[in-house]
Parts: C-alpha cells; sequence; structure tokens
C-alpha cells in the first residue's frame, strides 16, 4: 500500500497542465492522422527500393589490386588475432608475411612504374566519380520526399487542431506546432498535422528498421565501404602500409592462448 | 576460469550483434509506446514508462541473451546497449504513444 500523499502527488503530476479540453471530430483521425502516417510509411519504403536501384553495381576491381588489398588485411587480421594460433603456425605465417610485404610482392603497382603515375586526380578516377554520383543522388532522394510531403501536409491538412500530446510542451513550439491554427492562448498541447509529420519524422526509422529488416542494406554499404578504405586519395601508399606492417609483425610478441593447454585441460576435468 | 578467444573481434559478428540488439530495441520500444498510449498515460508517467521499460529491456538482454558477459559481444559494452540506440528509441516511443493516445480517446 502506498501512502495517500504519493498518491497524490502522482495525481497531480498525471493530471498536471491538463488546460480546457476540446471536442474533436473523431473522422479527423479517419481522414488526416491515417493518411499522413500510410504515406510517410510507403514514402520511406520508396525511398529504400530507389536507393537499391541507384546504388552503384558491383564493381569490379582488377586482380592484383584485390590481392594488394586482401594481402593487407591479412597482415591486420594475424596481428588482432595472432594469439588464438599455436607458437609454430603463428611464426611459420609471421616469416611469411613479413618477407612478402617487405618485398612488396604483391604490390599492385611495381615501386618502378610508381615514378611515372605520382599522384593521381581522383577524379578521373572512375570508382572515385562513381562513388560521387551515388552519394548526391543518395542526398537527392532523401531531400526531395521530405521536401514535397512537408507542402502537401502544408496544403491539404491546415487550419485544424488534429490531436493532443501526451506530453506537455513550452510556448516556443506554439510557432512551429500551432503554425495554421490561428488562437492566441490555447495549450501548446493541441496541435495541427504539421506536428504529427514532424513527430513521425523522427520517429519512423525504427518502423523502417522492422519493415525492411535493414540487413540486407547494411551488408552492401560495409562491403563497398570496405573497398573504398583502401583507396583513400592522399592516405598512405600500399607500398608504405606493406613496409610498416611488416615492420610490425617482425617485432610482434606472440602469446598463445594454446600455451600449456594439456595442462590447463587436465587441472579443469582433474 | 575458462579460457576463450582472446580479443576475437570481426566485423561480421560486431555488426550481427549491433543489428540484433537494435532490432529487439526497435520492437520492444514501439510496443512500449502503444502500450503507454492505450494506457493513456501523460507527461512524465509516459517517459517514466519509457525509461522503465528500456531499462528492463537491457538487463534482460544483459542477463539473458549475453548471460552477463556484454563484453564478449560488443566492443563497447555500456555505449552501444545503453546509450547509442537512446534517442532514436526515444523518438520512435514518442510517435507510437502520440498516435495511440490519439486513436483512443
Amino acid at each position: 500500500m502506498l501512502p495517500q500523499s504519493v498518491l497524490s502527488l502522482w495525481e497531480a503530476i498525471r493530471t498536471a497542465n491538463e488546460g480546457p479540453e476540446l471536442l474533436l471530430d473523431p473522422d479527423l483521425k479517419l481522414w488526416a492522422l491515417i493518411p499522413i502516417s500510410i504515406v510517410m510509411i510507403l514514402v520511406g519504403v520508396a525511398k529504400q527500393c530507389i536507393m537499391v536501384l541507384v546504388s552503384p553495381k558491383s564493381k569490379t576491381v582488377p586482380r592484383v589490386k584485390l590481392t594488394e588489398i586482401l594481402y593487407i588485411t591479412k597482415a591486420r587480421v594475424l596481428l588482432g588475432n595472432g594469439s588464438n594460433l599455436s607458437s609454430e603456425s603463428f611464426q611459420m605465417r609471421q616469416e611469411y608475411l613479413a618477407q612478402v610485404l617487405s618485398e612488396g610482392k604483391y604490390l599492385a603497382i611495381k615501386p618502378n612504374e610508381n615514378e611515372k603515375a605520382k599522384i593521381e586526380n581522383p577524379f578521373t578516377n572512375s570508382s572515385m566519380t562513381d562513388a560521387m554520383t551515388s552519394m548526391a543522388m543518395g542526398n537527392l532522394v532523401n531531400y526531395i520526399p521530405q521536401t514535397i510531403i512537408m507542402w502537401w501536409v502544408n496544403y491539404f491538412f491546415a487550419g485544424f487542431v488534429l490531436m493532443r500530446l501526451p506530453f506537455p510542451l513550452t510556448i516556443r513550439f506554439k510557432q512551429m506546432l500551432q503554425s495554421s491554427v490561428m488562437t492566441d492562448d490555447l495549450d501548446v498541447r493541441w496541435v495541427s498535422s504539421m506536428s504529427w509529420y514532424i513527430i513521425s519524422m523522427g520517429g519512423l526509422t525504427p518502423v523502417y528498421n522492422i519493415l525492411l529488416g535493414g540487413s540486407n542494406l547494411d551488408k552492401l554499404d560495409v562491403s563497398a565501404q570496405q573497398q573504398q578504405l583502401s583507396q583513400i586519395p592522399g592516405g598512405p601508399s600500399p607500398q608504405d602500409q606493406m613496409k610498416s606492417l611488416a615492420n610490425d609483425i617482425t617485432v610482434f610478441q606472440h602469446v598463445s592462448v594454446l600455451d600449456d593447454i594439456e595442462d590447463r585441460v587436465l587441472k579443469l576435468y582433474s | 576460469m575458462s579460457y576463450r578467444f582472446t580479443g576475437l573481434q570481426s566485423a561480421d559478428s560486431g555488426s550481427f550483434n549491433n543489428s540484433k540488439l537494435l532490432q529487439i530495441h526497435d520492437t520492444t520500444m514501439l510496443t512500449a509506446g502503444l502500450s503507454a498510449g492505450i494506457l493513456q498515460l501523460q507527461s512524465f508517467a509516459g517517459f517514466g514508462m519509457f525509461f522503465a521499460v528500456y531499462t528492463f529491456v537491457n538487463l534482460l538482454f544483459i542477463s539473458w541473451l549475453c548471460q552477463f558477459r556484454p563484453g564478449l559481444y560488443f566492443s563497447d559494452p555500456i555505449h552501444t546497449i545503453w546509450v547509442k540506440n537512446l534517442f532514436r528509441e526515444l523518438a520512435g516511443f514518442i510517435m507510437t504513444w502520440t498516435l495511440a493516445f490519439t486513436l483512443v480517446r
């Protein structure tokens, strides 16, 4: 049992700032609230589909370039997860990778050719321009529907109070949330259709995630990013990366999780 | 004391764990918003419900799915589980809360 004073305080908090009660036409829900929601969800789904269609097709990378990237990745992975290997296996990989990387055996552009094409203009590189075009398209696809829906809501659903928010707001929001309702002293909780648009614009991201699964798109992005990561203009050249990785691997202090594994297993089951 | 793979971090498993957590957060918080609206909760009660459900879901996630070892599955467990999705879920919660609140009245 809660004491009476706590209960009354709770009641006071719950019903604070109630203000005068307005009677709204129930048809407003059917003809304004639900259409706006449906249109916003459908536009979001269409946006995702367009993004998939617009996104660049799987880019081809020359085999030598891929080998170079994968050898750099392999060295990083060995440094990161090497402790799971036994000492012998690690040593084998260590010697091999240190030798291959310091020699630059798998460089896509061999050092002597490198001097000719010293600094490549990023705008002549086709993969870079592709990425930029898709980025611009993505911005456009995000920006245009937003403007159109905002205009649509403002044009068709203006001039009435649509709903009451379940939480109080400060008077500052009046300008934005009651834009087309010409009242001076109506409580800010009574808002027009524009505010439902604003609220659902923020809140629909989780809904899209549930509706579309989201995972497929993310995977596409990650693989595209990984390929671009190695091609950042102005970053260290692959040759330098390989050299420094070779150094790192040579001086790496290897501690294996498999050291004394027999003793530990015996101790575990003794 | 059990010995596991140490420092095993793969980008694939990391993003898989993140998307699972995100999906759990999304579903539970949208549902919580709907329930708050159906219960006609207002102001503090509604936000209180958000934080209560958020905490409850996270504790359940840590204890049930992570077996009290979130560090094994996330590189920065506190930030990933408690902070990263907070405002996204709050926006979703407010949306469904407002929707159900209006539809039920």
